[in-house]
């Protein structure tokens, strides 16, 4: 039944855009509403396993795919209360700064009206907001100076080392990935324990998620979520 | 299904137990068991299980033991936001049962064209290896119905499913399992 209640803001889609929106806007006073129409996913929700881990995935009319070579979707994409965020790696790559200058620099596509400069701001916001995980000297070797991320790089395994030696010996360098990941307590949030399940979700919150980083923050602030 | 019923639906599927239907009863049971035990099929018919399991175990040897047609029969029986397929993740339509039919189809009526009116789960081993492997291809003669190559994913990744894809599964690889919310041990 229509209620007609007044909000000041609702949002549509509780994901990786919806629940910062959220955030923000609760933050600051305003009454606001979360759709979503998937399940209202728990943390107890996210289950160590290949098979169960599809239950937060997309569920329902499948995607339409166009193209010579469509891509498949499903593996990247959510639903429900946390969306795609909820069972991804974290990887945060940032934009380089001739990315900004594909015309000027290749004759290609558009210049942006807007540099690296102007957005490396809100990059170490969003690093000191959910956690990040990185060496920002490091990746000097590509981008301008700026923040440290507010943890160190994550653990580099065996695997890593066999790749870092076979970049080093045709001189390609290198640097630790930037990624929304615990390499030490962060927030009352615990480290990562290093045990792969990322792709299913991280129930324990060590993985940037929104269930524990913007959404939490929006409710906590007032914010509904209505799935 | 009202919101509440589904949260609660939603809570069950997340312990990890598994219902199979047993003389109009339900039990917990895991595709294995529910294989060893012969627990009826809720949704494919006798023909298409035995299909499902000829394929399986060509594509995964030990998928017939593992349960691989009374995990697809049960996840097909449930409602398509709850099943636990690859071909959810595939882009499949749902219901997803009739794309299983479809492909079963499919591989039956080539197999029947190309093997003197023998389904596939009755060729030889090696005439079902080299029906898979043309299959993969998608140079089977006279097939009708989704891609092989497609048939050939999914059904695979379903065998793989129900050989490795359960605790017992990663043990048998010697992949430490780590979890940090074990799936029910059934499963």
């Amino acid at each position: 039944m229509a209620t007609n209640e007044k909000v000041d803001v609702v949002v549509v889609g509780a994901g990786a855009s919806g629940s910062v929106y959220a955030a923000v806007m609760a933050k600051q006073g305003k009454k606001v509403v979360v759709l979503e129409q998937g399940p209202d996913w728990q943390l107890s929700d996210l289950i160590s396993s290949d098979i169960w881990g599809r239950r937060v995935k997309p569920a329902g009319g499948p995607f339409i795919l166009e193209g010579k070579h469509p891509v498949s979707y499903g593996y990247q994409a959510g639903w429900g209360v946390g969306g795609a965020a909820l069972h991804y790696f974290a990887n945060f790559p940032r934009l380089l700064p001739n990315d900004f200058r594909i015309k000027s620099e290749h004759n290609r596509a558009h210049d942006w009206p807007i540099s690296y400069e102007d957005v490396a701001p809100y990059y170490d916001k969003v690093a000191r907001d959910i956690g990040v995980s990185g060496d920002a000297k490091a990746e000097e070797i590509w981008r301008p100076a700026g923040e440290p991320y507010p943890m160190p790089p994550m653990k580099t395994f065996r695997n890593g080392q066999v790749w870092l030696k076979g970049f080093e010996a045709v001189g390609i360098r290198m640097a630790p990935a930037a990624v929304g990941m615990n390499s030490t307590e962060y927030k009352g949030r615990p480290a990562c324990i290093y045990d792969g399940w990322c792709h299913v979700g991280c129930p324990i919150g060590a993985l940037a998620n929104p269930l524990v980083t913007y959404l939490a923050e929006a409710r906590k602030s007032g914010a509904e979520v209505r799935p | 299904m009202n919101s509440i019923e589904r949260r609660d639906f939603l809570k069950g599927t997340a312990t990890g137990v598994v219902a199979f239907t047993v003389g109009g009863v339900e039990v917990i049971l895991s595709a294995r068991e529910a294989h060893a035990q012969n627990v009826p099929f809720r949704l494919l018919k006798a023909n298409e299980a035995e299909t499902i399991e000829a394929l399986g175990e060509t594509l995964v040897p030990g998928a017939r033991a593992a349960g691989v047609a009374h995990f697809i029969d049960q996840q097909l029986s449930a409602p398509p936001e709850e099943a636990l397929l690859e071909a959810r993740i595939l882009n499949v339509r749902p219901p997803y049962v009739h794309f299983y039919r479809s492909a079963i189809a499919a591989v039956d009526n080539a197999s029947q064209a190309i093997n003197s009116g023998r389904n596939f789960a009755q060729l030889s081993s090696s005439e079902q290896h080299d029906f898979v492997d043309a299959m993969r291809q998608n140079k089977v003669q006279g097939w009708q119905g989704p891609g092989g190559s497609f048939v050939y994913l999914l059904l695979r990744s379903d065998a793989v499913d129900a050989v490795y894809g359960t605790m017992e599964g990663y043990e048998a690889l010697g992949i430490p399992y780590m979890p940090h919310i074990a799936p029910d041990k059934r499963w």
